[in-house]
């Protein structure tokens, strides 16, 4: 059977989608909506009593975070070390003086203006132990983990349904799969089904028009774009994407990035990575990492796509063909 | 960064002082018109080497520090949780949350799933 459950999280649409031989499983759905309401409320900057606003107001002193954020926090290490400090999540003034002050359904069309631009500080001013998961921010600094955090729940979402069956989550675009079956062992009665997920790539704007579809066995793909969730400030367009070169809304000629990688955390990582370095330094960088694939639709119009992509792209004939064959 | 800044210092000196010279003495020897070019040659070199030493930095500055952080007292800082993880269910969702949920038979196709800007 195919379960699947939709419901707003995170500030998007979620999906989360369950195949499994076992009818009553399909129960596990129910609970998805509840994880991301649970993890929304820890990293959420737009409530007050988050566990985030929490370490916030207490930067410049130690303090001590839960397992879940220490994880999230060192994801967003992570992808600032593997990025050059492109990808960090202390941009969270930065995104305040952008005028990204409340969340994106409650943001006015004419977004206030913040005071003045506001420089993004180094990583290397945070003081981590990583033992005893004690955080101490520099007084002054304020985090923002943004799409790190919803990267993180969709990929924990479907690690808790892999116990069930094969399992997908989408959560507003950053997507995180599985495709093993903890049953499908030797002696198991269940055969896997060879069929990959499908996860079309959206052409710039609102349209619900396609530019490829992509057949994905695991892993993650993730998209970073101008092209939606923008608003203005004064006569300017402005975007959550900000350069932390600049401590402003990063100004390239890539206007959407698409990466399929081997999780959704290098994905999310690696499409913000791409949109802010611009299509040159991006493709070198991303010739660097050739466990990505990725797809770019720059400003002009003009579409460039890593070598591997064909290599992920659906082919109809051959997956005809696979589906319904089992191992 | 601190070597390059002093070599980069002593170039811009040794420069200074050629050129006071310059204004006093009459100087038309070739060599030293060569060895001027030569510091200036120099001095560009040391401006990219610096540049790179920043952009080096860039990299070295995206990573946290590690190690002891605060001490025992301190850490009485603790956010205040209800449970260790996010165990199923942890907190149920409001109930007007408006969640759609669709069964399908096995052979049906799976449902195709969007990346867009997020």
């Amino acid at each position: 059977m195919i379960g699947q459950i939709t419901f707003p999280a995170m500030g998007c649409q979620v999906m989360a989608v369950l195949d499994t031989p076992d009818p009553l499983a399909i129960d596990a759905l129910r609970e998805v909506p509840g994880w991301f309401e649970a993890w929304e409320q820890r990293f959420s900057r737009f409530r007050p009593d988050s566990e985030l606003n929490w370490v916030n107001r207490q930067a410049g002193e130690p303090v001590r975070v839960s397992p879940e954020f220490a994880e999230v926090f060192e994801l967003a290490c992570t992808a600032a070390a593997w990025t050059g400090g492109l990808v960090t999540p202390a941009v969270h003034d930065a995104l305040r003086a952008a005028g990204y002050q409340r969340s994106f359904q409650d943001l006015p069309v004419n977004a206030q203006p913040g005071n003045t631009w506001q420089a993004v500080p180094l990583m290397d001013s945070i003081r981590w132990d990583p033992e005893r998961k004690v955080l101490k921010l520099p007084a002054g600094m304020h985090l923002d983990f943004g799409g790190s955090a919803k990267g993180w729940a969709a990929e924990q979402a479907v690690r808790r349904l892999e116990a069930f069956g094969e399992a997908l989550v989408d959560a507003g675009g950053d997507i995180a799969m599985s495709n093993l079956m903890p049953s499908s062992q030797p002696g198991s009665s269940f055969t896997r089904r060879r069929e990959p997920w499908r996860v079309g790539i959206a052409a710039p704007g609102e349209a619900d028009e396609l530019m490829t579809t992509l057949a994905l066995w695991s892993g993650g793909v993730a998209t970073s774009g101008r092209d939606r969730r923008r608003w203005k400030q004064g006569v300017a367009w402005r975007h959550h994407l900000i350069d932390p070169r600049t401590g402003r809304p990063a100004v390239t000629d890539v206007l959407i990035a698409t990466v399929i990688a081997p999780s959704l955390s290098e994905a999310e990582a690696a499409a913000k990575c791409l949109l802010i370095a611009g299509s040159r330094n991006g493709m070198d960088w991303l010739d660097r990492n050739p466990q990505l694939a990725a797809l770019l639709i720059l400003e002009t119009g003009s579409v460039v796509t890593s070598p591997n992509l064909p290599d992920h792209q659906w082919k109809e004939l051959e997956h005809e063909c696979q589906t319904g064959s089992a191992r | 960064m601190t070597i390059t800044i002093i070599v980069m210092t002593m170039i811009v000196m040794t420069i200074k002082r050629m050129t006071d010279e310059r204004q006093t003495i009459s100087c038309k020897n070739p060599s030293l018109a060569g060895f001027k070019w030569l510091l200036t040659a120099l001095s560009v070199a040391g401006t990219l080497g610096l540049w790179q030493v920043f952009a080096g930095n860039r990299d070295q500055d995206s990573r946290v520090n590690t190690g002891n952080v605060g001490n025992q007292q301190t850490l009485a800082n603790e956010f205040p949780r209800v449970e260790a993880g996010v165990p199923a269910g942890f907190r149920q969702f409001p109930p007007d949350i408006p969640v759609k949920i669709i069964v399908a038979e096995a052979q049906a196709p799976r449902p195709l799933a969007v990346t867009r800007s997020s």
